[in-house]
């Protein structure tokens, strides 16, 4: 029996052992596991000459990138990945970054790496700018009167994933919530009499769930005829000046309400949030306008 | 002994103490961690129907005002890049938020501004001293302090359908009968007739005599 029970467990160690360094990389230091966080820097690069890092951002010898270039924490290769306390100032130098490209941009020249805002996608005299469908898209499509499902789109990542590569998952308040939530039957049929109403679409990913191009249109007014397709009718706007906001007499009462909150907050996270009351001026990429409401309850139904 | 009276009473402790946290949720002055599903403000206004929101009410409304669902339910740019961290902000500015119902419906009164309109039971909003007898003992606290009294009952009939009502023969502010009796207590101190009556209640029947 003692056998047969050794042999067996022989025989499952290194499965289980392949299966927990997969899921618990996390759970240790780079030193332990060699593996960088998805998205991070490379290691071990030199730079080139030109780039100047400011001072205590510290190279290894021959100019190569190290941990501590960047992370200012002691010994942080040795710390498991989920036991580095991220909020702590000098996680990244000199921080903390609540503007976080300001981290970069002290060795990466700003002029030469600001991403450009490929949502502009019309010349002045009309044309489209075909390098800018390739961020997203793998071909230009032609034929762009025709809708499509998005599974013939032709994207680079899944569409749930596709805006991720350059906006933050979390680019403004409560998309969080919206990107987890998957509407029921009833909210189902609504979008679906309010989408045909509009002459809209309302995308949901493959899993049913809402994602960023559910409520945003990417591609600005006149690229797709939204006329003839409705993934093109949304709210006219300038895509170069994004969304724009003016005061709200509200905002005096609505920030002294928040302070004691924010301040709550603040403690347990080290970092300061604030919360300005702002009436929505004017709008842009949006499948229906919001600041009416109306893309809201394309979705969102009550009873009183 | 101890185990027994600790095993009677801590059920009864535990209450106390959700019932404080519920409370301190209603008046949103606490941050809820994310597993705290139903003491957030969401779960608690299909309970509360004072502190729903009804949206169908207010459309025409916000669109005359040139808003929308956007300004309590915030998409504001955010720099946060944690998506706990987010949903943390993005409670605390979704909160319901007294001050604004109240901007409108309280200060301005641009709004309805009956209470009972959105608070359904007068005893959810009491003050504590409200809770035990105090129509009979208000008195001498409103004397104090007028202006507190009114942050509540914004109009003076809230006094007045008392004070003045006159087609009662019970017994209103003054005792059964006062009428008659009412001289002495005028002589000796006249102003606090005056705290409700003007002369001219006073020489309506006086003068005439």
């Amino acid at each position: 029996m003692k056998l047969v029970l050794s042999l067996w467990v022989l025989l499952l160690m290194p499965w289980t052992i392949s299966l927990a360094g997969e899921d618990d990389w996390q759970r240790q230091s780079y030193k332990q596991s060699k593996r960088l966080p998805d998205l991070h820097h490379a290691v071990d690069v030199k730079l080139l000459e030109a780039m100047m890092p400011p001072e205590d951002f510290v190279l290894k010898t021959g100019r190569l990138l190290q941990c501590k270039t960047c992370h200012g924490l002691e010994k942080m290769d040795e710390i498991p990945y989920d036991k580095v306390n991220k909020d702590a100032p000098d996680f990244l130098r000199g921080g903390p970054y609540p503007d976080f490209e300001a981290f970069c941009y002290q060795c990466h020249n700003k002029k030469d790496n600001e991403r450009p805002n490929i949502h502009v996608m019309l010349e002045k005299n009309g044309e489209i700018k075909k390098q800018n469908c390739l961020y997203c898209h793998e071909e230009v499509n032609e034929q762009r009167e025709k809708p499509r499902k998005p599974a013939d789109l032709k994207l680079r990542l899944p569409i749930e994933n596709v805006c991720l590569g350059c906006h933050l998952k979390t680019p403004h308040l409560n998309a969080p919530e919206h990107q987890e939530a998957k509407p029921k039957d009833e909210m189902k049929k609504h979008m679906k009499v309010e989408a045909e109403k509009h002459g809209i679409t309302l995308p949901l990913s493959n899993a049913g769930k809402v994602m960023c191009v559910s409520c945003h249109s990417p591609h600005p007014d006149g690229v797709i005829d939204g006329k003839k397709n409705p993934a093109g009718r949304q709210v006219l706007g300038d895509v170069e000046k994004g969304v724009e906001y003016v005061k709200h007499s509200w905002d005096q009462v609505y920030q002294a309400d928040k302070q004691e909150r924010l301040t709550l907050l603040e403690q347990t996270t080290r970092e300061r949030v604030e919360l300005p009351y702002k009436r929505i001026k004017s709008e842009v990429l949006l499948r229906l306008p919001a600041k009416n409401g109306q893309l809201c309850l394309s979705c969102h139904e009550f009873d009183r | 002994m101890l185990i027994l009276l600790w095993s009677v009473f801590a059920p009864g402790f535990a209450e106390t103490s959700t019932l404080k946290d519920v409370t301190a949720v209603q008046e949103h002055k606490q941050l809820l961690p994310d597993h705290d599903e139903d003491k957030k403000w969401w779960k608690l206004r299909d309970k509360r129907s004072d502190i729903y929101y009804p949206h169908n009410a207010h459309l025409e409304v916000m669109e005359q005002e040139g808003d929308s669902c956007l300004l309590c339910h915030s998409f504001t740019k955010s720099d946060v890049a944690d998506a706990k961290k987010l949903k943390q902000v993005t409670l605390i500015a979704n909160e319901a938020l007294k001050p604004i119902c109240h901007s409108c419906h309280v200060e301005e009164k641009r709004a309805p501004w009956r209470c009972d309109l959105c608070h359904d039971n007068k005893e959810k909003i009491w003050p504590a001293d409200h809770r035990s007898d105090y129509k009979n003992h208000h008195g001498e606290i409103a004397r104090q302090n007028e202006k507190n009294c009114e942050t509540c009952h914004l109009d003076m009939n809230f006094c007045t359908d008392c004070h003045m009502r006159r087609d009662t023969s019970g017994q209103g502010y003054h005792p059964l009968g006062y009428r008659t009796l009412h001289g002495l207590e005028s002589r000796m101190d006249p102003a606090r007739c005056g705290r409700c009556h003007n002369e001219l209640y006073c020489s309506d029947c006086h003068a005439a005599q």
